[in-house]
């Protein structure tokens, strides 16, 4: 076997390599890749979408909060034995699998950015109904519930932005 | 709406990384209209994301990585699936590859486009881009062992080729 130092095709490579960065591309194609974008403007699309998903998710929110704070002054409910319930089990089970497909979001922006606006949408709008539903309905457990998860939340709201 | 000061932001970015990726996309397919589809389309796939684009990533890294996704899917079109692996590049590629590249070594230009498709992108991504080899497996769907010895039969094959 060749030592790759001595191999003149390893150098020739190398050298061909090393011209990369100057290479031209014509001009006819960004007038090409112009067209294609002045016609369709999908990121202001794109922006809009995920704005009409973090105003749904706000609002499933607020509506959350409010419906939980009038269960409250109820005083309809009784955490402990709650905490027992299926219901709960599946509300915190639900909840972990969002947290983790938001974790999932900053790993997937770099491999595929489309893929990552998509994801995005719906997450947020998924977790705005969990907490919203579980805030309705179980207010003192989702307070433990965030109170458990809230680096994790953290991190994954850093990486929605 | 994009402002015009993102529009500008891409525009520098697409006049900094285009030349450089469509000669990595031509190297690859072992075709000029091919590589200018992928390129063309890899600029719009950046464009429909350049909102979401955080600014602590390289936006050469960036653009290079939508560029290897198009790539990708490339691949594994229907139609190229059907395609021997024996399949070379256009001819006269060396031509081809010194219209965007001048002083480019043509004959190893044209060396490397007479090798079969797969030995072709394992040389290019890795001796040509600077991709380790692990990091050409995966993209490549092989294994590190199947790289390395591609490698190793391709660069026979070019000392073969280019014996005075």
């Amino acid at each position: 076997m060749t030592n790759d130092s001595d191999d003149p095709i390893l150098e020739r490579l190398n050298r061909l390599r090393a011209m990369g960065a100057d290479a031209q591309a014509p001009e006819r194609l960004w007038n090409a890749v112009r067209a294609d974008i002045d016609r369709i403007p999908p990121s202001a699309r794109g922006g809009r979408r995920h704005g009409v998903a973090i105003a749904a998710g706000i609002l499933l929110l607020a509506g959350g909060f409010a419906a939980g704070r009038l269960s409250a002054k109820a005083g309809s409910s009784d955490s402990r034995a709650r905490l027992e319930q299926p219901a709960t089990l599946a509300l915190q089970q639900s909840s972990t699998q969002f947290v983790q497909a938001l974790d999932a979001l900053s790993a997937v922006d770099s491999v595929e950015p489309r893929v990552h606006d998509e994801h995005r949408e719906v997450a947020l709008v998924a977790l705005g109904a969990v907490i919203a539903v579980g805030s309705a309905e179980y207010p003192l457990e989702m307070e433990q519930l965030f109170a458990a998860r809230r680096h994790s939340l953290e991190r994954a709201h850093g990486g929605l932005r | 709406m994009q402002s015009d000061a993102s529009r500008e932001r891409f525009e520098a970015l697409y006049r900094d990384q285009a030349g450089r990726l469509l000669l990595m996309l031509m190297r690859l397919t072992g075709s000029r209209e091919d590589g200018e589809d992928l390129t063309q389309e890899t600029f719009i796939r950046g464009w429909r994301a350049w909102s979401s684009f955080r600014s602590s990533s390289q936006p050469s890294t960036w653009i290079h990585t939508i560029a290897m996704r198009a790539f990708a899917d490339w691949c594994r079109a229907p139609a190229r699936r059907t395609l021997d692996d024996a399949q070379e590049a256009d001819a006269a590629f060396g031509e081809t590859i010194a219209a965007i590249l001048p002083g480019t070594d043509r004959d190893l230009e044209e060396a490397i486009g007479r090798l079969p498709s797969q030995m072709r992108h394992a040389v290019v991504l890795h001796y040509l881009e600077g991709m380790p080899v692990d990091c050409v497996a995966k993209q490549l769907g092989k294994s590190s062992g199947t790289i390395k010895a591609q490698l190793f039969t391709a660069r026979s094959r070019l000392r073969e080729a280019l014996k005075p």
